[in-house]
């Protein structure tokens, strides 16, 4: 399909992870997952197989235990460099973009394939959802004053000033956007910095449709970048012009 | 009775209290691994690669190719601050430094912590020069400089420490020294034998 060509905005995007998950009503055997999974060999030669469980919480007045249910296989496979992956689940396949970023076509064009080949070997299922994460990671140089959070981000948690500066916090926000009917939910939390003398904020993005979910590739592909075009806007409402001199 | 799988489907088939918050309530009954599932759950976010891990490799070409994919998987997290050539020439140099038909049994392949600590170390000097990669026999990362006699080896070791090993002409004498340190004081220790020459392009 013909698609808009977007530059990426940044030299340096603070993103860690992009992600184009399609979710399915029913479950592929362990037989097709393993065909599929092998039919992606040329792309991704590195595969490891990782076991997804299912849990039984019991939450009662004394308290809450838990217990295994199931566990289904899953086979994660990489490309040479670790930066691209998939993940195979019996209800899902997981395209999965970790830095460097290099930008929605480039990303997009590999979903395009990716889902091709998928498309091949798995039986037909009805898509329940349809989703698209992208997990940014803003490092803060540390200075002589404590940072402020309203220095960068437009998103932070407001208490009283009495409390000082605050080492931790987490918040997490969801709503509905209507124009595309797609569930927004963003979590957000100060997290220790991998880079010394930095500190990090996560902004972590998903934006996903589980009603009226498209069937047909044209549609889907049409949804998938209404949501980037979503992504990229929430996330330049959540920053601030600071934030973005560090992205250059 | 509260199920939900790891893909995020969730059910809940007790009434639970409005105004419970049911990751708080749970946080202190689970491991953290379980915490991890559940948050997931809760927010039913679209599953990512750092999600899950895949199960422990048995054999020595998949414990080499584990490590060496941890490697490269760490380096994502600190590759927005790193320059392109220089990740894909890392990596090659760690491709090479895992070749199995050239592994010797009993060699230890990279370990995390170390290479956590060698791109700390990286960012945090911001070297114009790239160093020699070298593997302890034990898998930590070894760094070495060389500009003419003047030689520095750093061995990368867990929680930000480092190991170094220098020898610098000063007069007419070979000066060697070594030392331990963590990363943020590393160039305060170097700073009487003029690190520079070894970090700084020529």
């Amino acid at each position: 399909m013909a698609t808009t060509h977007h530059r990426p905005l940044y030299p340096r995007p603070p993103i860690t992870e992009a992600v184009i998950e399609l979710r399915f009503k029913s479950a592929c055997s362990d037989s097709n997952l393993v065909k599929i999974s092998k039919s992606f060999k040329k792309h991704y030669p590195g595969l490891g197989k990782f076991t997804a469980y299912e849990m039984l919480f019991n939450v009662d007045d004394k308290g809450v235990s838990s217990q295994v249910k199931d566990k289904v296989d899953s086979y994660k496979l990489a490309s040479n460099d670790q930066q691209e992956i998939i993940l195979l689940s019996p209800r899902s396949i997981v395209i999965s973009q970790i830095a460097p970023y290099p930008g929605w076509d480039n990303f997009f064009t590999r979903f395009e394939r990716d889902w091709g080949i998928f498309k091949k070997k798995h039986k037909y299922s009805e898509i329940s959802r349809i989703g698209v994460r992208f997990i940014n990671r803003i490092d803060i140089p540390k200075s002589d004053h404590a940072t402020e959070e309203s220095e960068f981000l437009t998103i932070f948690p407001q208490y009283p000033s009495e409390f000082g500066p605050c080492n931790k916090y987490g918040l997490s926000i969801s709503f509905l956007i209507n124009d595309i009917n797609c569930n927004f939910s963003l979590n957000s939390s100060v997290i220790s910095s991998p880079i010394i003398n930095h500190i990090s904020i996560l902004l972590d993005i998903d934006i996903s449709r589980e009603k009226e979910v498209p069937q047909n590739d044209k549609e889907i592909f049409v949804l998938l970048q209404k949501i980037r075009d979503e992504k990229n806007k929430m996330f330049e409402l959540c920053i601030t012009d600071k934030s973005r001199r560090l992205f250059q | 009775m509260t199920r939900f799988t790891s893909s995020g489907n969730f059910i809940i088939s007790k009434q639970i209290p409005l105004g419970v918050n049911l990751t708080e309530l749970m946080k202190n009954a689970v491991s953290p691994e379980t915490n991890k599932l559940l948050e997931q759950a809760v927010f039913d976010s679209s599953r990512s690669s750092s999600d899950i891990g895949v199960s422990e490799a048995t054999s020595l070409e998949d414990r080499i190719y584990q490590a060496l994919a941890g490697a490269k998987i760490l380096t994502s997290t600190f590759a927005m601050h790193l320059d392109d050539d220089w990740r894909c020439k890392l990596f090659s140099q760690l491709d090479s430094l895992h070749d199995p038909i050239e592994w010797e049994e009993g060699d230890k392949p990279i370990q995390k912590e170390s290479f956590i600590t060698f791109l700390r170390l990286w960012l945090f000097i911001r070297p114009a020069k790239r160093p020699g990669l070298g593997l302890s026999f034990n898998g930590n990362l070894i760094a070495a400089w060389t500009e003419g006699q003047n030689r520095l080896t750093i061995e990368c070791l867990p929680n930000d420490a480092v190991q170094f090993v220098l020898s610098t002409e000063l007069g007419k004498r070979i000066v060697r020294t070594a030392g331990d340190c963590d990363v943020d004081q590393l160039l305060a220790c170097l700073g009487p034998y003029d690190p520079g020459r070894w970090f700084r392009r020529g």
